[in-house]
């Protein structure tokens, strides 16, 4: 093996590494080996050739005759020298042969297959290693290894064995240094950004994999849903009464309350779940009331703010911020002052961006730390005038971040007492002083969690430079001001001591002082322009065109799935904007994401959008009974186009004409139309009685995050409660599952 | 006004967000007081009676700011209060007028969405309305009813949708209250959230605890819209999170306010006011059927929005054809282009429009200017003036009102002139208010007639003689109503300019004394009658107010100038007389026994009540002799009146005359059970008498302020020689005469109930002692009934002095007196038995 370079490069595919001019000597080396070594160098040589199946290799003949071409086939079982296959073969060098080149250019054809005696050398190409996350992550390692004190040691004791047999560690030691990669922040593209956030059960297609399968493999399923669950057998004389039964039944226990939130949501009960990341609410352990217990078995020592959170071994001696710009500031810091740490790049990262030096190619990752470490100091107070507009997205991410965390239970009154009654001498002194030990990360104080955090709220709602100070004088400022004849005197001393200094002190300056009288004000407002307030009204046609081209937009927005899929696009902003370790990037996060886009793809139908446009309008038409604004729009003429209605797929006047417009995926309807055919009929029910614009009010509120919302719209938006409660938590139902009982009761 | 109906939608949707209040520490918060004042009294609906006693304070109110407070002082919170100042043209528009403004059924949501300003005429209906169901019971009972009063039934509901009469008086009383406890306040020349926005931008305070109307401005990207002290939170919404989350931009927004409805724009306006929603008719019902109904109507402006691109300006003006639109597109344009240019006192002493968004707009240059620049060092946050340029149409007057000089405007911020009395100069009307006994009878009428003369004249040309000559030539009129739901109003035409100017006629009077002493009308008095030469005394050769004056010859201190001022209105009201030729300054007979007070024993807070009594029997209006019953029926049972004839008429004269006995709040706010919600008996016909009375220290004060006003804006003070608004607060506001009458009808029901009981009850005073403590029990004052009693009967005394002293100087009716004399025979005997 020579060379060996690896470049990082990076490539638009993002994960894979290229390893360039990587040459092989493939000689049956004449090693005095074992049967087991030769064969796992073997081994090696077919991982070899597999992976360089399809580069362009170079291959010498005995004969000295020279072809490349690319490798198509390689035949391990060969037992002698190396047996492959080449496509569109050229000769390269005659050598010692007396073929004709030009003749034989025209002989070879497309496929030229070497026997393994007559192989002498083979020369590979851009073989293209696919290494995964863990490889890269070693090389990094070690890398970072090689530059530490020991790297010495272990280079020496690496020269004095190189003679002597190889392990596969020394061998992966011995490797070339990998440079670590330069990262870049992952954007979106313009155009694909709604693919990423996909969710499983959002997409706008029908998709059908019977019908994909039989029309792909020409497999028909035998698939019955019966088999699965019980039938219902709906020519039962008493199926109505057990329809009943069972709607009576799903409701009473839809009713009960849950303490767990996550069932609660489910059951469209209203919570008030502000506070609770998505871990409390669906996967989280719920930790409430373990305070109390702790707190009874140990009743003489009240127990501080212990976080609620699972925190990661790693992490458990770090003082307990919650917030992850924090931890990973303050983890890079102790890594500073930890020589056995293994991490480098941090230390660097760090000093360079105290420092400020903005880097344009800067990666997300060190932007991310920099941030933290930025707002740490200003939480301390120290306000330096960094300009730091670019990254206000990224605080505001952080900052709604830890606004959503509270701890997820009440502490009972008694406890805050104590809790803060120790907080109250820290509290006394300088906020600087308290901020800033919380932050640099010394020491295990268990009490230290609250007032940072306390600090930290502040700084979140004020924002990190409006945060109030102790010495605040505001009020003073405040009553010293607003007041004409003081600041008359204010001006007046002004110009006095200006004319003194510019006439000089002998001359005595002659100038009342006067208060302005009141009849100098005149009953009219001073103007800057010449027009009547309704002149400066925008356009007619202007505001039109505007409230239209949001109403597009909004409405291209609603195909966006991460609309709806709140959940999802959380968990994933969760990942990418807050790297919760220092341990690099988390390869699940790559996996994770490369793993949404092929799936999410084909659920996206740009393309039927203007087919949908003229059916949906008239739907609406039908709906509006001439209520709608829309209506007016067209009727009065000025409104250009009639709105377009994009909508999106759920919307239930157009659900049908969807359907029809979406040729080529023929399938039954899924049950998400269900619902909104229902209602449908709710809603032409309402404009017959109140004559009330309500049509397509569904639009939004289907795209609306979270069921609870959607349930609870509904009610409110037909502004029958009683009457529509039963359809709208069934059509809550509806929509998120598929079980065909309800289904049935729905038809 | 907060933006109809948001404010339920907002919590609904879990938009708005919670952090304890410690938090908030150190921070200085600008708090709206009307946003505030809604909050404690939506919460709190238990005022139902607060308008029956004639009483403008709510409940509690004492008692829950002095919580409040003691919350913000633990947590090192500063309060700045701002209350609202002139009613912008829709305002004026809205609240006076009578019109029904198309509104169809919306008029639900406001008994929902409760807020300060109101459409008068909703109030006075609905208080009358209350009224003749009262009486009505009192009717029914009137066979069955001996001695035992009436109590009106407890779903019964005086106060207009727990709207809490957000008068003059209460604005007064605020200030005095915030003044004693030195936290400061500012009256805005108009809106006070923009005003307070203002203060926001030029960070004078640091967070704005205020009306959802403030999510209006593009530069609030956070304020605090409730506290809850109980639990030591406080709810905050936070601009971006919400139209992020509904998905809308800053102008979208906007556009739905307006048509929804908020503080600058009070309509609601069509597409939205046709919906029918169901109505609520029982207000005690659960609160979630009434959040249901008006979520909905924001529910149907955003869906307008996101499924049709509805712009709604372009939908007013497309809807012309229809009647009414043509106001209704007007009444959107005043209130959009009020929130676009807001006159706002600003920290020069100023008032210049203001627009958030120019501020957002020079900021964000600002930033730019700075990015390129190095960072310079930031200015003091005092001294930062925003001073930015940008498009003010030239018909301001428009949609605001004219423009005042910026001195009067610096007066009303500090609480010396009411805002009534500015209004009248920008909008040409000065609007009576409806009494709180509902419908104006024929002597409160008769009473309104005559004050035009005796008082709005004389206001009217102090305050337009100083200012520009627009004021002195526009006319200006006092509008009476004669019933309730303000139809047919009777126009006084006022005028404005007599010569010579009345402030001619009255600048030579000066009273000064140079001395520190705190003013009071006890002390003025005393100063007066230990005065051998009026005239030497307290005339001036020359008027004060030139420049050539020096300034140590000018008035200098704040006792001097209310003492002459004070002065220079009773001479106004020829209670002293001022010969301007012959330069000779005299009691009048009314004068005399003014004078006469110190020694007839008066006590100190009587004096004004006393001076109030002597204008009214002036003024001659309604003679103790006349009967009332015609206006209202009596609360006495037909029992009494068959049986007892002469001791009714005497307990009659005892409670209209005892409406002017303070009984005072303090004992029950310092009661910390705090739980002093008014229930019990209520009677109109007093009510009636105390509207009188107030009416007329109402215009006392308003004179006294103009007279004042006219004083210093001629300059004939030493503006300067009070340092700070503090100075003028502590020195002049909280010494305003005529500026704390607090008074109710309970003295006088309790003296009623207590004599019946003592009439039926063979003449014992134990029993009817105890009956009334039980009948008012919920008063908290029981313990010391007794006390009271006395106190009331000292009072009685000294009217009985007084009107024995005006019966000699043959200003009294003597049946009057007699009368008077008889019925405090009564009572003392009662009472001492």
């Amino acid at each position: 093996m020579k060379g060996g370079n690896f470049s990082n490069k990076k490539q638009s595919g993002g994960s894979s590494y290229h390893n360039s001019n990587r040459s092989h000597a493939t000689s049956q080396a004449m090693f005095a080996e074992s049967p087991e070594t030769l064969a796992s160098f073997t081994d090696r040589q077919d991982y070899l050739f597999v992976n360089s199946i399809g580069s362009e290799v170079t291959a010498t003949l005995f004969s000295g005759t020279k072809f490349s071409g690319i490798l198509s086939a390689y035949n391990p079982e060969s037992k002698e020298g190396i047996e492959i296959v080449l496509k569109f073969p050229k000769l390269v060098d005659v050598g010692f042969s007396d073929i004709d080149t030009k003749d034989s250019e025209t002989k070879l054809g497309e496929t030229l297959l070497f026997h393994g005696k007559d192989v002498a050398e083979l020369e590979l190409n851009n073989i293209s290693f696919s290494l995964d996350e863990k490889y890269e992550q070693a090389n990094k390692k070690r890398e970072i290894i090689s530059q530490q004190p020991i790297k010495q040691q272990n280079t020496t004791s690496h020269t004095e064995q190189s003679s002597k047999f190889k392990t596969d560690v020394d061998i992966s030691k011995s490797a070339p240094k990998i440079k670590e990669r330069e990262l870049q922040k992952w954007a979106p593209e313009a155009d694909d950004s709604s693919a990423l956030n996909q969710g499983l059960d959002d997409g706008s297609s029908n998709w059908d994999q019977f019908a994909v399968n039989e029309k792909k493999f020409g497999v028909t399923s035998s698939y019955d849903e019966h088999f699965y669950t019980t039938k219902i057998d709906k020519s039962h004389p008493e199926y109505r009464k057990r329809l009943q039964e069972a709607e009576k039944l799903a409701k009473e226990i839809e009713s009960q309350g849950s303490s767990n939130i996550h069932v609660a949501e489910d059951r469209g009960l209203i919570i008030d779940d502000s506070g609770m990341d998505e871990e409390d609410k669906y996967s989280g352990v719920d930790r409430r009331g373990d305070e109390l217990l702790a707190a009874l078995k140990s009743n003489t020592k009240p127990i501080e703010n212990k976080p609620s959170k699972y925190v990661p071994p790693t992490l458990r001696h770090q003082p307990h911020h919650i917030d992850p710009a924090i931890i990973s500031s303050v983890t890079e810091q102790s890594t500073v002052g930890a020589p056995a740490s293994t991490m480098k790049a941090g230390p660097t990262l760090n000093t360079k961006n105290i420092e400020g030096k903005s880097d344009s190619t800067k990666i997300s990752y060190s932007n991310v730390v920099k941030n933290g470490i930025q707002k740490t100091i200003y939480s301390v107070g120290t306000s330096t005038k960094e300009n730091f507009n670019s990254k206000e997205t990224q605080i505001e991410d952080l900052k709604k971040f830890s606004q959503k965390f509270k701890v997820p239970f009440k502490v009972p009154e008694d406890m805050k007492e104590v809790v803060k009654k120790s907080e109250e001498p820290k509290d006394s002194n300088s906020t600087k002083g308290s901020s800033k030990a919380s932050s640099s990360g010394k020491g295990t104080d268990g009490k230290r969690p609250s007032i940072s955090s306390r600090r930290r709220h502040a700084t979140i709602f004020f924002g990190s430079q409006g945060l109030p100070h102790s010495n605040n004088r505001k009020k003073e400022i405040f009553n010293n001001n607003f007041n004409m004849f003081e600041s008359a005197k204010a001006s007046y001393d002004k110009n006095i001591e200006k004319a003194e200094s510019e006439m000089g002190k002998e001359e005595k300056i002659m100038q009342p002082f006067i208060i302005e009288k009141p009849y100098f004000t005149a009953p009219t407002w001073e103007s800057t322009i010449e027009k009547s307030h309704k002149a400066l009204f925008p356009d007619e046609r202007v505001l039109v065109q505007k409230a239209q081209m949001r109403l597009q937009q909004r409405q291209m927005r609603s195909y966006d799935p991460n609309m709806g899929n709140h959940q999802m696009q959380m968990a994933m902003g969760g990942m990418i904007g807050y790297p919760m370790s220092t341990a690099g990037i988390n390869p699940l996060m790559n996996g994770g994401m490369s793993m949404y886009v092929p799936m999410q793809q084909p659920m996206m139908y740009p393309g039927m959008v203007p087919q949908m446009v003229g059916v949906m309008g008239s739907s609406g038409k039908e709906g509006a009974k001439g209520m709608s604004p829309q209506q007016q729009y067209q009727s009065l003429g000025y409104g250009g186009p009639a709105p377009v209605h994009l909508g999106n797929p759920y919307m239930y006047q157009g659900g049908m004409t969807f359907n029809q417009g979406m040729a080529g995926h023929s399938q039954p309807q899924n049950s998400h139309y269900k619902p909104n055919s229902h209602h449908n009929s709710n809603f032409n029910r309402h404009n017959n009685n109140n004559n009330i614009y309500y049509y397509n009010n569904n639009n939004y509120k289907n795209n609306n995050n979270s069921h609870y919302n959607n349930h609870y719209r509904n009610n409110n938006a037909n502004g029958h409660p009683t009457k529509n409660q039963g359809n709208g938590s069934e059509s809550n139902k509806n929509s998120n599952t598929q079980e065909p009982t309800s289904k049935n009761v729905n038809e | 006004m907060p933006i109809k109906t948001l404010e339920s939608y907002l919590f609904e949707r879990g938009l708005v967000g919670s952090y304890p209040i410690d938090i908030l520490k150190n921070a200085t918060i600008g708090i709206d007081v009307n946003h505030y004042l809604s909050r404690i009294i939506n919460n709190k609906k238990n005022n139902q009676l607060t308008d029956a006693i004639g009483e403008f304070l709510p409940n509690n109110l004492n008692h829950f700011l002095e919580n409040d407070l003691k919350i913000f002082e633990e947590n090192k919170i500063t309060p700045i209060f701002v209350f609202n100042g002139l009613l912008t043209v829709n305002q004026a528009e809205y609240h006076h007028s009578n019109a029904r403004f198309n509104e169809g059924a919306v008029n639900n949501l406001e008994d929902i969405n409760t807020n300060i300003f109101f459409n008068k005429f909703k109030i006075s209906n609905h208080r009358d309305k209350a009224w003749r169901s009262y009486e009505y019971s009192v009717k029914k009972n009137q066979e069955t009813y001996i001695d035992q009063p009436v109590v009106p039934h407890l779903s019964e509901n005086f106060n207009y949708a727990n709207n809490i009469n957000f008068s003059t008086n209460l604005k007064n009383y605020l200030i005095r209250f915030f003044i004693e406890r030195k936290i400061s306040y500012q009256v805005a020349p108009y809106s006070s959230w923009l005003q307070l926005s203002y203060l926001y931008d030029s960070e004078f305070i640091d967070i704005i605890y205020g009306p959802t109307d403030c999510l209006m401005l593009p530069n609030m990207e956070k304020f605090i819209i409730g506290m809850e002290f109980l639990n030591k939170e406080f709810r905050f919404i936070d601009k971006t999170k919400i139209l992020k989350d509904l998905d809308l931009t800053n102008d979208e927004f906007v556009d739905i306010a307006m048509v929804l409805g908020n503080d600058l724009q009070p309509l609601t306006l069509p597409p939205l006011n046709t919906i029918n929603l169901p109505t609520n008719k029982m207000p005690n019902s659960s609160n979630n059927g009434s959040n249901i109904n008006t979520n909905a109507i924001v529910d149907m402006a955003i869906d307008m929005v996101y499924n049709t691109g509805t712009n709604f300006y372009v939908y007013q003006l497309n809807n012309l054809l229809q009647d009414n639109n043509k106001k209704n597109l007007q009444f959107y344009q005043r209130g959009y282009s009020s929130l676009k240019n807001m006159p706002v006192l600003q920290a020069n002493g100023k008032v210049q429009l203001y627009s958030s968004e120019s501020v957002l707009n020079a900021r964000d240059l600002d930033k730019k200017k700075n990015k390129s620049t190095e960072t310079g060092s930031k200015q003091i946050t005092a001294d930062k003036q925003l001073t930015t340029q940008y498009e003010i149409p030239n018909d301001v007057y428009d949609f605001i009102g004219q423009q005042l000089p910026a001195e009067y405007y610096f007066y009303q911020s500090i609480g010396l002139l009411d805002t009534k009395l500015l209004e009248t100069l920008t909008s040409g009307f000065y609007y009576e208010d409806i009494p709180f006994s509902g419908v104006p009878t024929k002597s409160y009428k008769q009473l309104i007639k005559k004050s035009a003369e005796v008082f709005k004249d004389l206001e009217i040309g102090l305050l337009t003689s100083p200012i520009n000559r627009y004021y002195q030539i526009k006319t200006i009129k006092a509008i009476i109503y004669n019933n309730v739901s303000g139809e047919n109003p009777d126009e006084i035409q006022l005028t404005n300019k007599v010569t010579p100017p009345t402030f001619d006629k009255i600048n030579k009077i000066v009273v000064k004394t140079k001395t520190n002493q705190q003013f009071t009308i006890k002390s003025f008095v005393k100063l007066l009658s230990n005065s051998k030469d009026l005239t030497k005394d307290f005339t001036s050769e020359i008027v004060l107010f030139p420049n050539t004056v020096s300034s140590e010859d000018k008035l200098n201190v704040a006792f001097d100038l209310l003492a002459t001022n004070l002065l220079r209105t009773l001479c106004l009201l020829g209670i002293f007389e001022y010969d301007v030729k012959a330069k000779s300054l005299e009691p009048t007979k009314w004068g005399k026994l003014l004078l006469n007070f110190p020694h007839l024993n008066i006590t100190e807070t009587n004096y004004s009540a006393l001076l109030v009594l002597m204008i009214f029997i002036k003024l001659n209006v309604l003679p103790f002799t006349d009967s009332l019953e015609t206006t209202a029926v009596s609360t006495l049972s037909n029992a009494t009146l068959r049986s007892y004839p002469v001791e009714s008429s005497y307990i009659d004269i005892l409670s209209r005359l005892l409406t002017l006995y303070q009984i005072g709040l303090e004992n029950s706010s310092n009661d910390s059970s705090n739980n002093s919600n008014y229930h019990g008996p209520i009677d109109r016909s007093s009510l009636i008498v105390k509207d009188h009375f107030d009416y007329i220290n109402n215009n006392l004060k308003e004179l006294f302020q103009s007279v004042l006003v006219a004083s210093l804006a001629s300059g004939e003070f030493n503006r300067l020689s009070l340092k700070g608004n503090t100075a003028w607060q502590s020195e002049i506001i909280a010494r305003l005469p005529f500026n704390e009458e607090n008074t109710n009808t309970i003295m006088s029901m309790m003296w009623e109930y207590f004599l019946q009981k003592y009439l039926h009850n063979g003449n014992t005073k134990t029993d009817a002692l105890a009956f009334v403590s039980t009948e008012f029990k919920t008063l908290k004052i029981t313990t010391e009934i007794d006390e009271k009693f006395n106190d009331s009967l000292k009072f009685l005394k000294e009217v009985l002095v007084l009107s024995k002293e005006l019966n000699e100087s043959n200003l009294m009716n003597s049946k009057e007196y007699e009368i008077i004399g008889k019925s405090l025979e009564f009572a003392e005997k009662a009472l001492s038995s």
